[in-house]
This record gives C-alpha cells, structure tokens and sequence, in this order.
C-alpha cells in the first residue's frame, strides 16, 4: 500500500476516476441505444478512427450486416441508422483509448520524478491491470453478440461493468488516502460498528449494482411497467420455481433488483443511526444524511425507470445514481476506517 | 405530370404492400425448433380457454403490446424493435410458432421468455386469446 502522500498524483488520480466514471455512464447509453454491437472488430490503434469516404462506410456497414443482431433484429437497417449507432460505440471505444492514455503517462510520469515512489508502485500497477482487463472484458462481452445470438451475455456485461467500477473504486480510494493520509499497515485497527456496517451496505450495493446490470443486459426492465405490483400482484408467481432462474429469468431478475434495494436501503439506515449514537465527526454525521439521500432518490429514480418505460434520460440518470452511491460508500469507508484507526493511534 | 405521380404513387403502395407481405412471411419462414414444431393448442379455441387468456394477457403483456395486441401499449413505444401486432400476426403463424415466441421469447429485443414463468396452460391460454385478435 502507498504511503506518500502527494497533491498532484491525487488530482491526477481523481480525474482519471471522473473519466472512469463517465465512461460506465456512456456505457449505459450504449446499451440503451442499442450500440454495443455495431463494431464488429477489435483494433486497439487502427479503431481509433472512424471509417473515411463511402467505400470504408459501406464495408464497414457490410462487416455489420452479417452478424446476427443485423439478421434476426435490424434487417432493413440504413446506413445513415448505421452510422448513428456505429459513432456511439465509437465515441465509448475512443473514451477508453482516453483513459488509457489519462493512466499510463501521467504514471509513468510520476514514477520516473519519484513522486510515485518503485516500492508504492503496487496499487497503480493494479490499476493498468484492471485497466487491460476492462478492455478485454468489453472485447469479450462484443463478441459473445456476434456469434449465433443476437445481443450479449448479461454476464459479460456485467463484469464488463464491475470491473470498470473496480477501477473506478480503486482510483478513488487512493485518492482519498493522498487526501487524507493513508492507513498505516503495521496497525490494523479493529472494525467498529458503523465500518462494519457501511462495508456491509457497500457489498449489497455491489449485488445490487450487478443485479442492475443482469437487469440492462437481459432487457428486464421492460417486462413490467408498473410499481409496486409486478404482473398485477406484488409477488407473481413460478418466479423462484428453479434456483437457475436468479441467474437468468428477466422476471425474476427485475424482481429482485426491485426489492433488493430496499434491503441496501435498510443497512444505510442502520449506518445513519448507529452513527448518531456515537461521538463521530459532524462531517461523517452530516454526511451520511446525503447517503441516506442518495439511497433513496436512487430508489426512486429506479421507480421512475419502470413507469417512465425504460425512457433512455431517466435510465441514465438511475445509472448515474448507482455510481454516486458506489462513491459516497468508498468515500465513508474510509472515512469510518480512519476513524477507527484514530481510536487506536 | 398527373400520370407519372399516379405511377409513382402506385409503385409506393405496391412496394409497401411487398415489404408488409416479407414481414408478414417472414415468422412464417423461421425454423421452428423441435420441440416445438407441430404443437396445437390442446384447449382448442373455446370462449372459456380465450377468457383466461385475456386475464393473463392484461396482466403479462398489454403494456407492450396494447389492449388489442396490435404492438400499441404504452411501454411499447421505446422499444425497438417495436412490439409485434400480435393481430395481424395470428392470421400468419400457426399455434406452434406462438408457443414458442411466447415461451422462449426472441433475443435482441423486449420479448423475453415466459417459460417457467407462465405455466404451459396460462400459455396456451393466450394464444386462444391472441386467435380472437382482429
């Protein structure tokens, strides 16, 4: 773990997540845009540029026609509708060529002025590797929609999402210890009970989040319109009839993604008053008022998602609300952790 | 003038009527998988079977594709592709296509498979339903 603290690595580190951060976001309007199948390649150099002249669009436009997503569900497609959903994959693809490049040389920078010291190297190095991962995750989860069945494996583009927010978090977090200071490893400091509890709300938000995921790759959203009730009743019937089907029916999986929030809401409940209870900061008091907040208008933005029928606006902003809670439960992870670390010093 | 724009407006209704007609026979062309190839509707097309079907209809599938099955439901409209008109559909397709779309939906778009969902009989149901759809 790090250990010097430095300004110009944190804003550097905090603009690379805010990149990152976009980046999923944009990814969601690729999905609902339908994009995500439209470039049927991988070329890390020569896709950075988009085809030139009618010749390089019309074969480029012929590569697409022969995918399964082309047959079964787009035939009749033109090439101006082509060229739309060929740009937005285009601009998501060029987004990470740009976070590369915001990642590897400001870190080669820093490690060649020391102010990435070689033995601290570990983290960011982490980092390039959870980088390299993403891209070959989303090349993957491409790929699964270009062979036989006409859109992606909800499980490719969920990891395609975990490991973007892995990356995200990661780059946050270490951000947050140049801020703050970072926590001493020869002391480990017991887990009080708000850490344990925000690290728990921080664990089922990843469920949920994957849960949300599974839901945008599986087009579950769609499969009811309405709020509470689902199919006319509040539990619909056969849902949990196989143990598979957590894992695969759409119905089932909106379902839970539908309820289960409101168990991440309960747990960020159970933070706030335990918090209260106790001698913490104002700022962390205070603060947890906003995760509260954030829980809850996520809750509703979800709500809206449904009765707005997936309308693509509100959909992003309920993506968008995911990741600000994913960064308000890393941000008071490690603020609760310093504190704990506090009582011991 | 007149009679070339006569010309071309024919030209545009036969060729509309020519695309209708691919996307009509186009169902009509799929392969249907094994298990599912030559099934009847074992409730046959009674008033009672097509009731149900409306119940389970309402409650399952109006949204998309609208009180009357024609692809017009409130959530159908930001869908693409759009929600098939399940009326002009039926006139198409014979039972054993319905219950496989309805059962294993179709990939790519908003139809999802309703199998394990819906029971085979709530199934059948709505396809008795769909038949009465004009």
């Amino acid at each position: 773990m790090p250990q010097t603290q430095n300004r110009a690595v944190m804003i550097w580190l905090y603009i690379f997540a805010f990149i990152v951060a976009f980046l999923v976001i944009f990814g969601g309007f690729v999905r609902l845009t339908r994009s995500g199948l439209s470039i049927v390649e991988w070329n890390p150099i020569s896709g950075s540029m988009p085809p030139i002249g009618a010749k390089a669009w019309q074969e480029e436009f012929a590569k697409y026609q022969q995918t399964p997503e082309y047959i079964k569900v787009n035939s009749g497609m033109t090439l101006a509708e082509y060229k739309y959903i060929f740009y937005i994959e285009w601009i998501h693809r060029n987004l990470a060529r740009l976070a590369g490049l915001v990642y590897a040389l400001p870190v080669l920078y820093f490690l060649l002025t020391k102010k990435i010291p070689l033995k601290e190297f570990g983290i960011y190095f982490v980092m390039g590797l959870l980088f390299i991962a993403q891209a070959v995750a989303g090349w993957a989860m491409v790929a699964s929609g270009l062979v036989d069945r006409p859109s992606v494996s909800h499980f490719n583009l969920t990891i395609h999402l975990l490991l973007a927010l892995s990356l995200f978090g990661l780059a946050f977090w270490t951000a947050l210890g140049h801020k703050y200071g970072f926590a001493n490893s020869a002391k480990k400091a017991k887990w009080s009970l708000p850490s344990k509890l925000a690290l728990t709300s921080f664990v089922l938000l990843l469920i949920q989040i994957s849960y949300g995921g599974f839901t945008a790759g599986l087009k579950a959203g769609h499969v009811s319109d309405t709020w509470p009730l689902m199919f006319g009743t509040l539990i619909p019937p056969n849902l949990f009839n196989s143990f598979i089907n957590i894992f695969e029916s759409p119905q089932t999986i909106v379902f839970i993604h539908r309820w289960f929030a409101f168990v991440v809401f309960a747990v960020i409940v159970y933070l706030y008053v335990a918090i209260r209870q106790q001698d913490y900061s104002t700022n962390i008091a205070n603060g947890l008022r906003w995760l509260v907040a954030a829980v809850a208008l996520q809750i509703g933005l979800g709500i809206f998602t449904i009765l707005s029928h997936v309308e693509i606006a509100v959909a992003l902003a309920h993506q968008a609300g995911a990741l600000l809670l994913f960064t308000l439960s890393i941000y008071f992870i490690h603020r609760l952790r310093a504190a704990d670390a506090a009582v011991i010093a | 003038m007149k009679r070339l724009l006569l010309i071309l407006l024919l030209g545009i209704i036969a060729l509309s009527a020519c695309a209708d007609n691919n996307q009509a026979t186009s169902e009509a062309s799929e392969t249907i998988p094994a298990e599912y190839a030559g099934r009847t509707n074992p409730l046959g097309s009674g008033s009672d079977a097509a009731s149900q079907g409306a119940i389970v209809f309402q409650n399952y599938c109006q949204s998309c594709h609208g009180p009357q099955g024609h692809g017009d439901g409130p959530a159908g409209g930001s869908l693409d592709p759009e929600p098939k008109n399940l009326a002009e559909l039926q006139a198409t397709v014979k039972d054993d296509y319905l219950f496989w779309r309805i059962s294993d939906g179709r990939e790519g778009t908003a139809m999802v498979p309703w199998k394990g969902i819906l029971t085979e009989e709530q199934i059948w149901q709505v396809i008795a339903f769909i038949r009465t759809l004009r």
